[in-house]
């Protein structure tokens, strides 16, 4: 609770931290908050202004604009939700049984991240998706596949440097187990420094998401998603540009919010401490 | 064969036990594995599924295009980034930092596909005056070219502006200054030269995003480069197309990598001696 | 030579306090003056201020201080630039972190040089002129080096800590200087580098007749090289005098507890007839061989 309220104490951070709250909700109670369909087409309404009835118009197939921008924050708070559970999880296990474990184990699993961390990781993403097939669980699949080798490294790390503090020797010395000992001493100390990160990259995730939908690549079309509502919207630039503004606003927004709650959280754990003065 | 793809008429049996012949998908999947890679090896990618063309001189027809865009973007991303991050640093927690950082934030939040359509939509629908698509005088480079380097001038600003402030502080600093050596001296030689050995492994490692990022350019302001071919390919499983294009790309990071590392070298003594012992 | 008077340092960050009060002494020409006191005493800022050269988060509020009857606090920064090096040098503790090491002990020369006299805008150490090249070999040979040429072209993390140490002092040899101020030149040295350090300092204010400022904690350093002693304490100078007076009788609870504290590692008191009577002799026995681990030394 002390770190919620150092983390509320900043302005900027207060409102991402609201922002965030709201698009939240908004994924969840998405059918609630407006009377349309989705993906109710009617083509004798379609590409009309906005108006009482359609808040923010319809697009070129006649749906409601405001119904699709709520929905689309399902599809974008909830892969990337998975993606993140995804590689918490499997990065955890890598990096601290690398980190742990040392020697064979640590330097074959260690080549393997970096096997992974040689291709451009959108690059690499894009060949998997084109392997497996467009959808959003291949894109799920593909961005897992590229992010996980980066978070396990930086675990290996903080496991690595954990292992040989006192309270874990000591832990060690009266012969704790050695899967007690990680579960209760090593990872409660690496979980909120990978929490900040992870923070710090939804906004990243969500953007390749949508990147990756916008190419026609990522969810498919009629699921409201951002990206996609982009990619729709993309002939009508020059008569209709608000179909393009609103769902780039909603992505631009998100990923702030997200941006900016990293990097309170991340002020929050780790106060740096900038005495301004000259080192020894 | 390509026209029974394009035209989507079912195939014949005969046509399907041909195809696979020809294209070797009726051998096991290790000889076509080591097939594959013994011709790569050699450069041989094999044929586009869709043209019958090697894949290699397709992809290479392409390469031009998108190397052009991410080098601009590249040259672009360090002209700003680089004095901006400087001046963050120094006017640290001031307005000229604040500023900075605020369109850091953005940069780095904005999808770099809605960015280019807001920049088409302004500088092409409504003022009209920049080419909204497609490649051709410098003018065509404008827009791609500012919204591929967006994201990287800003991470890249954040990065700069961190390095630069952990220099600030540094001993030699200080010494330098207690010696009464300029003060333009001091920041341009020991702080602006020690925060770029950090900024030059970011800049490696960034070139990486800078490829991805170029795909979803290219095909926001349909530039006809490899990122957009690759695309395609993927609507039409042409997957040797997919596989030189990964490798490609891939070698081309490594190889920048490489040349990364060498630069680092050629800034840090401490790298190219190796830290030894003298008399 | 150097005065300082009623000095007040002030930190910015959090809420503002005052990390030193009232503090004034003066340096004479010609002699040792050693700056005693526990880490965080505020000696170090003070040495700091002396040449205008603070953190960001720490602010000069009161005092003025004097060099060679020039007013440092009224200087424009082009003149500060020139008291610095020029007039003033300064040596530094941790001499492995003071030089930037991607950069030449010649390029480091070569900037010293530009910045007091030498040829300025020549900044490639490749064309140092022969004349500037001279001065820096004559000042590398004067603090100890055999082969000057070896150490110019030397990065810094090739040489040792003492080595790096002694270049300082050939650094500050290159202008005729009138004051040295020295924060902790023996810090983080093995014992031979730290005698050999000491000597050198001493040697070279004999021959330049500089009034030399040295900050340290180490009381048998104070014993083997001071004149006078000036001791702080949480921010103030609680005593100061001519070093055998002080030593003989050391007025203040604090300087008594110093003293007292170093001596007990020699299984000395002060109830001692030898500490009483005779000027700092215990200590400057146990400060010559000086095998004092460093853990043990007077934080």
């Amino acid at each position: 609770m002390t770190l919620l309220r150092t983390l509320l104490s900043g302005r900027t951070t207060r409102l991402a931290f609201v922002a965030a709250c709201a698009v939240l909700l908004v994924a969840l109670f998405a059918p609630l908050l407006s009377s349309w369909d989705p993906d109710d087409i009617d083509l004798s309404q379609k590409l009309q202004a906005p108006s009482r009835e359609h808040l923010l118009g319809t697009d070129h197939l006649g749906r409601d604009v405001l119904a699709r921008l709520l929905h689309g924050a399902r599809a974008s708070l909830g892969s990337v939700a998975v993606i993140v559970a995804a590689i918490l999880l499997l990065s955890l296990s890598v990096g601290s049984v690398a980190g742990y474990a040392g020697g064979m184990v640590d330097a074959f699993l260690m080549r393997l991240c970096d096997t992974f961390l040689t291709f451009p990781t959108f690059i690499l993403a894009m060949f998997l998706i084109g392997i497996l097939g467009a959808g959003m669980t291949n894109v799920i699949l593909a961005i897992v596949c590229t992010h996980w080798a980066w978070y396990a490294r930086i675990i290996r790390g903080l496991v690595l440097s954990l292992k040989t503090r006192e309270h874990v020797l000591a832990a060690r010395v009266a012969g704790t187990g050695q899967f007690r000992l990680v579960m209760r001493h090593i990872l409660p100390g690496v979980f909120p420094q990978i929490l900040v990160l992870a923070t710090l990259d939804i906004g990243h995730m969500m953007l390749h998401v949508s990147g990756l939908s916008f190419l026609g690549l990522g969810v498919q079309p009629p699921t409201a998603e951002w990206g996609v509502m982009i990619n729709d919207a993309r002939q009508y630039i020059w008569t209709q540009p608000q179909l393009l503004f609103y769902p780039g606003l909603a992505i631009f927004v998100t990923v702030m919010a997200f941006n900016l709650l990293g990097d309170g959280l991340r002020d929050a754990l780790d106060p740096v401490g900038e005495t301004g003065g000259w080192g020894k | 064969m390509a026209y029974l793809r394009l035209s989507q008429i079912p195939p014949t049996e005969e046509a399907l036990v041909e195809a696979r012949h020809m294209l070797g998908l009726d051998r096991s999947f290790p000889v076509q594995y080591f097939t594959w890679l013994g011709k790569a090896l050699r450069l041989d990618f094999g044929r586009s599924y869709v043209t019958g063309k090697p894949v290699l001189d397709e992809i290479l027809y392409y390469l031009p295009a998108t190397l052009l865009l991410t080098g601009v973007s590249l040259l672009l991303t360090l002209v700003v980034s680089v004095p901006l991050g400087v001046l963050a640093a120094l006017y640290k927690d001031r307005i000229p930092d604040q500023l900075t950082r605020a369109f850091a934030f953005f940069g780095v939040s904005i999808p770099s596909f809605w960015l280019g359509f807001l920049l088409v939509y302004l500088f092409s629908v409504r003022l009209g005056w920049l080419p909204a698509l497609g490649r051709g005088g410098a003018a065509h480079m404008i827009l791609p070219a500012i919204t591929l380097s967006l994201m990287s001038i800003s991470i890249n600003i954040r990065f700069f502006r961190a390095s630069v402030l952990e220099n600030l502080h540094h001993r030699f600093v200080l010494y330098a200054r207690a010696r009464g050596v300029p003060e333009r001296r001091v920041v341009g030689r020991h702080i602006f030269r020690n925060s770029l050995i950090p900024i030059v492994t970011a800049v490696g490692m960034h070139l990486g995003e800078l490829f991805g990022g170029s795909v979803v350019v290219e095909n926001v302001f349909a530039w006809p480069g490899v990122g957009r071919y690759a695309v395609t390919s993927i609507f039409n499983r042409d997957y040797p197309v997919l596989q030189c294009f990964l490798l490609l790309m891939t070698g081309i990071f490594v190889l920048c990598n490489l040349g990364v590392d060498v630069l680092y070298a050629w800034l840090d003594p401490r790298i190219r001696f190796g830290g030894e012992e003298q008399p | 030579m150097l005065a300082v008077e009623s000095l007040e340092l002030e930190i910015l960050r959090g809420r503002p306090r005052k990390v030193v009060r009232n503090v004034s002494f003066s340096v004479p020409r010609g002699r040792v003056t050693c700056l005693v006191g526990e880490s965080g005493c505020g000696k170090s800022l003070t040495c700091l201020a002396i040449l205008g050269l603070l953190p960001e988060a720490v602010r000069r509020t009161g005092g003025t201080i004097t060099i060679d009857g020039e007013r440092v606090n009224d200087l424009s920064p082009e003149h500060l630039q020139a008291l610095r090096g020029g007039k003033a040098a300064m040596i530094l503790q941790n001499p492995m972190s003071c030089f930037d090491p991607i950069c030449t002990v010649k390029s480091h020369f070569l900037e010293s040089l530009a910045a007091h006299g030498g040829n300025p805008g020549r900044l490639s150490p490749e064309v140092m002129p022969e004349s500037d090249l001279a001065r820096a070999r004559r000042s590398l040979a004067e603090v100890g080096f055999d082969s000057p040429d070896d150490i110019l072209d030397a990065y810094p993390f090739q040489l040792s800590g003492g080595m790096l140490q002694r270049v300082m002092v050939a650094l500050a040899l290159l202008s005729e200087i009138r004051l040295l101020l020295a924060d902790e030149p023996t810090t983080d040295l093995d014992v031979v580098s730290q005698a050999r350090i000491l000597t050198l300092l001493d040697e070279t204010r004999r021959r330049h007749g500089m009034g030399v400022l040295l900050v340290t904690h180490d009381i048998g350093v104070v014993a083997r090289m001071a004149d006078f002693v000036v001791v702080m304490h949480k921010g103030e100078v609680v005593e100061q005098g001519e070093v055998a007076t002080l030593f003989a009788a050391p007025r203040h609870a604090y300087t008594r507890a110093l003293l007292q504290a170093h001596l007990s590692l020699y299984g000395l008191s002060f109830g001692d007839e030898a500490v009483g009577t005779v000027s700092p002799e215990p200590c400057l026995a146990a400060a010559t061989p000086g095998p004092v681990p460093e853990e043990v030394r007077i934080r």
